[in-house]
């Protein structure tokens, strides 16, 4: 890994944790007077992070990040729970979508370098799966399973609209 | 060792895995059901400095409506004065008996939680300024939550629209006829669902109660003054399926909970809590 992909992750990082707490946490919408749903953009550092990367790096990255969030959020761990969660789940996903021929393993899953089929699909399994472990970790419990899959639906929707738009502006090679 | 190493070789993702769930799980417990402060004692003052400052932006936009609001606080208030009556109360002692029992501390919200069953709000008031545990949040409509715990510049809130939350009510009736109680008195609880509505517990099903009747506080604890308004009943759809001699009853909230900006904090008279606590605790009956 050279320093330019650590350069542009670190920035990624820094402004991914920017955008979502300061402008992404304040757009909701009421519904039923209740709100319904939280964009939870920055799973998206996650994605892009480089495909040979081992388990435990993307955990502690994951971790770092979600907590970063929490601090802003009240229920404290909420989105490092989720987060560490679904960095365990990656390498996964990855090799359940992997191309015929594997990935370059020095090069990271993005829209650039993988195509935007491909992109949209990982994208948007990974996105699913993380907004449904934050909103069972939220409820604690699967009682209120309806609950929770209406938010994880309604908030995917949203999230994945704002995660297209940043990889479309920002279309990052590594 | 090298049985340990060998070990972490082939389980350290998931040990991994589980010792930072863990960690989460343990911050998500305790700074949810047990609100416990996590909040305030972890993210201290340098995030809480930045979210004042984001409130402090996003309140330009609304500020047209709370000019209006606070202009009719006000003028409530002048009514209120007694500059303002005709004087006709007579004075039969040197005590003065007409000083205040509970005075306001005015703050305003700086960040809160909208979207869990358990929500709370940070203020911008603390110890410093005088706010303690215990003391009742209202605004102008209605009533916010109960401070939970404070730091030396922040106070932490526990909402009412918190499942935890319990705040003693009474019901007025509209139509005051001998066989309607005024004085009949409950417990006012919200389950995760509206923002808007709550429900009144522990009203017996003897006393009758209507659709449209008010809900005030009840001034049966140190927390807020008697007779602020909550709400007023929206439906009664029956007997409380756990405790079956009571009615169940729904409230609709006078406030929006969820947009209180401006906020008062309601300290009761430090003296006179003693005076009235001194007195609970001789029971009152006993020699």
């Amino acid at each position: 890994m050279n320093s330019k992909i650590i350069l542009s992750n670190v920035l990624r990082f820094v402004l991914i944790l920017l955008v979502q707490v300061f402008i992404l946490k304040r757009i909701w919408l009421e519904v039923d007077g209740r709100p319904s749903f939280q964009v939870l953009a920055y799973p998206l550092f996650l994605m892009i992070l480089p495909s040979k990367m081992p388990r435990i790096a993307l955990m502690l990255l994951g971790f770092l990040l979600g907590i970063l969030i929490d601090l802003f959020y009240t229920p404290m761990g909420l989105h490092a729970g989720a987060l560490v969660l679904l960095a365990y789940t990656r390498p996964w996903i990855l090799s359940f979508l992997a191309p015929r021929d594997g990935y370059n393993m020095n090069h990271s899953p993005t829209m650039k370098r993988m195509g935007r089929n491909w992109f949209l699909k990982y994208s948007a399994s990974l996105l699913l799966l993380h907004t449904f472990f934050y909103f069972s970790l939220e409820a604690f419990t699967f009682a209120y399973i309806y609950e929770i899959l209406w938010q994880t639906f309604t908030s995917f929707a949203i999230s994945f609209i704002f995660i297209i738009i940043f990889m479309l502006v920002f279309n990052p090679e590594d | 060792m090298g049985s340990l190493l060998q070990l972490f070789a082939r389980f350290g993702n998931l040990l991994t895995l589980l010792f930072l769930e863990g960690i989460c799980l343990m911050l998500i417990v305790q700074s949810g059901p047990k609100q416990k402060d996590i909040l305030l004692n972890t993210s201290g003052l340098a995030v809480n400095a930045a979210n004042e400052r984001i409130s402090w932006l996003r309140s330009y936009f609304s500020l047209q409506q709370q000019v209006a609001d606070l202009k009719a606080t006000n003028t409530q208030r002048h009514n209120a004065r007694p500059e303002t009556r005709y004087d006709n109360v007579l004075v039969k002692d040197t005590i003065n008996i007409s000083d205040s029992l509970y005075s306001y501390i005015a703050a305003t919200v700086i960040t809160r939680s909208i979207y869990g069953a358990n929500n709370t709000l940070i203020l911008n008031r603390g110890g410093a300024h005088g706010v303690e545990k215990g003391m009742g949040v209202i605004c102008d409509k209605g009533i916010v939550g109960i401070v939970a715990d404070t730091s030396r510049y922040f106070s932490k809130v526990i909402s009412i629209l918190n499942t935890k939350s319990r705040v003693s009510a009474s019901v007025i009736s509209q139509k005051t006829t001998p066989k309607k109680n005024n004085d009949t008195f409950g417990v006012l609880v919200w389950e995760n669902g509206s923002s808007e509505l709550a429900n009144l517990t522990d009203i017996p099903r003897y006393h009758e109660v209507e659709v449209g009747d008010t809900i005030l506080t009840s001034g049966y604890s140190f927390a807020f003054p008697k007779g602020h308004p909550i709400g007023i009943i929206e439906s009664i759809p029956g007997s409380d399926p756990v405790k079956t001699s009571m009615h169940a009853i729904r409230v609709r909230l006078s406030n929006d909970p969820i947009r209180a900006e401006h906020v008062y904090i309601v300290k009761m008279d430090k003296q006179k809590k003693e005076d009235l606590l001194s007195i609970e605790k001789d029971g009152g009956y006993e020699q």
